[in-house]
């Protein structure tokens, strides 16, 4: 327990965190900070360093430096209390294949005290989970509600899911995301989502955070960075930014990725405002100037390309 | 499902647990045990289905081949030492369920302590139920396996042997399982490694036998104790290296 510094209305928090494999640096120095109540959003590329930050919330892996703080708890130092408080959703089903349902849930019925019985058959029955079927027997969709069930049954504050709707068809996607939104409802939960589905994520987070190569490089509410992240086509009246050079303008304050297509400037820009419009402005005489509203999606991928184009 | 049953304690579950999890082991270690007897008995019947007379130096031989047959059964099941021992340590891990098993809210300790219990528990059936058979019948006439070669006490008793040579192959597969994802290869490996120890002390025990005692009898007192202490202190090492390991271990 973190005595020592005072309760914070973070749910998760991590202080410097870091997890490196041999020479490769998974995860460096990550501090990431998920209000209480949040949906949070973690996205990133594949191997950006997604699962192996969750695999240390959850305490199945032992950050290499910094601190994974659940609830105030820090997991390294008292798991139990931590986990207590987590239910976890891995992007496969780990629950035991040889196992029927019913002795999985009396198995995991055993091990949490704050298993509530009358939450597990009301989800058994929602689900349509049948007792006596050999968890390896599971369709996908099926298995990936029985893993739903295992985290909620306890009634955790803290729901982490790692790509936990991989390999799922739609509609199994679809109903897995409407259990998560009701389960959200139910009580006053924090969400931690890790996924590849932008377009699902978009619709249940409040709060986006992405990771690349290891790194945080952006946190914050997810209406604010969609509201707020621009795409502006422009065109200047005497040719390309080529032609311009070496006075070509630099790009305003909060762009993210700048580039040249045929002979348009192509800005994307975080913390779009009329100042931002001015400075393009003031950089030459522009003949057409196009500001586009980003899906979460574009969002993503300008940002990410953006860091790839500088790094 | 119901909800009012009994809820079993954490560790009452994790012992049921792991024990449904070894039952293949187990059962394959039960039949070996007992499969060389039952063949015997069988063979036997068959052989002498209608016999004339019972002559006491007949049932004397016959209570005599019964008791190789129990030890031999004893020495095939003694294979699924280590393969319960690896399947307790790495089986989870390959499949996965140890990452389950990870995020619920219990001591890695208590995990752990679970797992080396029912090796254990197995280990103990197994040397009670052959040991126990032929003390049986040892009054027909037949030497037990508690019974100390030249008078030497436990330590020169053949059970003395086995329970060490037991405690090898636990050990072995213990530690094994620990460091290897894959419980077939760590039970594979941990029996090929003993059995290459087990050769390499046949070889040397020959080698006293020639030289040391020039009659051919059974080698010294002092060497049988050298090899039960041996084998103990082996699968000891490698019991607590597996354990440290499984413990010290965060991933599942």
């Amino acid at each position: 327990m973190l005595s020592p510094q005072p309760a914070t209305e973070a749910a998760i928090r991590t202080i410097g965190l870091t997890h490196r494999f041999g020479k490769l640096t998974a995860v460096r120095e990550l501090n990431l900070t998920i209000p209480r109540g949040a949906t949070y959003g973690f996205i990133g590329l594949n191997g950006a360093g997604k699962s192996t930050t969750i695999r240390m919330l959850t305490g199945l892996l032992a950050p290499t430096a910094g601190r994974a703080i659940i609830d105030n708890i820090d997991i390294t130092q008292d798991p139990i209390a931590a986990l207590a408080r987590i239910g976890y959703i891995p992007d496969r089903p780990t629950a035991y294949a040889w196992m029927r349902v019913g002795e999985v849930l009396s198995f995991a019925r055993s091990m949490w005290p704050g298993w509530n019985d009358a939450l597990a058959a009301d989800l058994l029955a929602r689900y349509r989970l049948d007792p006596r079927q050999k968890v390896g027997k599971l369709s996908k969709g099926t298995a990936a509600k029985l893993s739903l069930l295992l985290a909620l049954a306890h009634d955790p504050e803290i729901l982490i899911l790692d790509e936990p709707t991989d390999g799922l068809d739609a509609i199994a996607r679809e109903e897995f995301y409407e259990q998560i939104i009701s389960a959200a409802c139910d009580r006053p939960r924090t969400i931690l989502l890790s996924s590849h589905a932008l377009n699902e994520v978009q619709r249940i987070a409040d709060h986006i955070g992405i990771i690349h190569e290891g790194r945080l490089i952006m946190q914050g509410r997810a209406e604010d960075l969609i509201a707020r992240t621009k795409r502006i086509h422009i065109t200047f009246e005497n040719g390309t930014l080529e032609k311009m050079r070496p006075a070509a303008p630099p790009p305003p304050d909060g762009t993210v990725w700048a580039r040249t297509e045929a002979r348009e400037w192509i800005l994307t820009v975080q913390n779009f405002s009329d100042d931002t419009l001015h400075h393009i402005r003031a950089a030459g005489p522009v003949r057409s100037l196009n500001v586009l509203d980003l899906s979460l999606d574009d969002v993503f991928k300008d940002i990410v390309r953006g860091q790839e184009a500088r790094a | 499902m119901n909800t009012n049953v009994y809820k079993r304690p954490p560790m009452l579950a994790l012992l049921i647990k792991d024990f449904r999890l070894c039952k293949p082991v187990i059962v394959a270690g039960l039949v070996a045990l007992f499969i060389p007897t039952a063949a015997f008995l069988f063979g036997t019947a068959v052989d002498r289905a209608f016999p004339s007379s019972i002559h006491p130096e007949h049932v004397r031989e016959f209570l005599q081949d019964l008791m190789t047959m129990m030890i031999f059964g004893l020495l095939l099941s003694a294979i699924t030492l280590p393969a319960v021992a690896a399947v307790a340590a790495a089986r989870e891990r390959r499949d996965r369920s140890g990452e389950f098993l990870h995020t619920v809210p219990i001591r890695r300790s208590r995990i752990v302590v679970s797992r080396i219990a029912v090796v254990f528990a197995w280990a103990i059936i197994l040397l009670f139920i052959g040991a126990g058979l032929t003390e049986i019948l040892r009054p027909a006439g037949a030497d037990g396996l508690f019974t100390p070669q030249d008078g030497g006490g436990f330590d020169a008793s053949p059970a003395a042997l086995l329970i060490a040579t037991y405690l090898l192959l636990l050990g072995a597969g213990w530690v094994l399982g620990a460091i290897l994802r894959s419980d077939t290869i760590a039970a594979a490996v941990a029996l090929g490694a003993c059995t290459l120890l087990g050769v390499v002390l046949a070889l040397e025990q020959n080698h006293i036998q020639d030289h040391w005692t020039p009659s051919g009898q059974w080698p010294p007192l002092f060497y049988f104790r050298f090899l039960v202490w041996l084998l103990i202190a082996i699968g000891s090492t490698t019991l607590i290296a597996g354990t440290i390991i499984s413990l010290r271990r965060t991933s599942p």
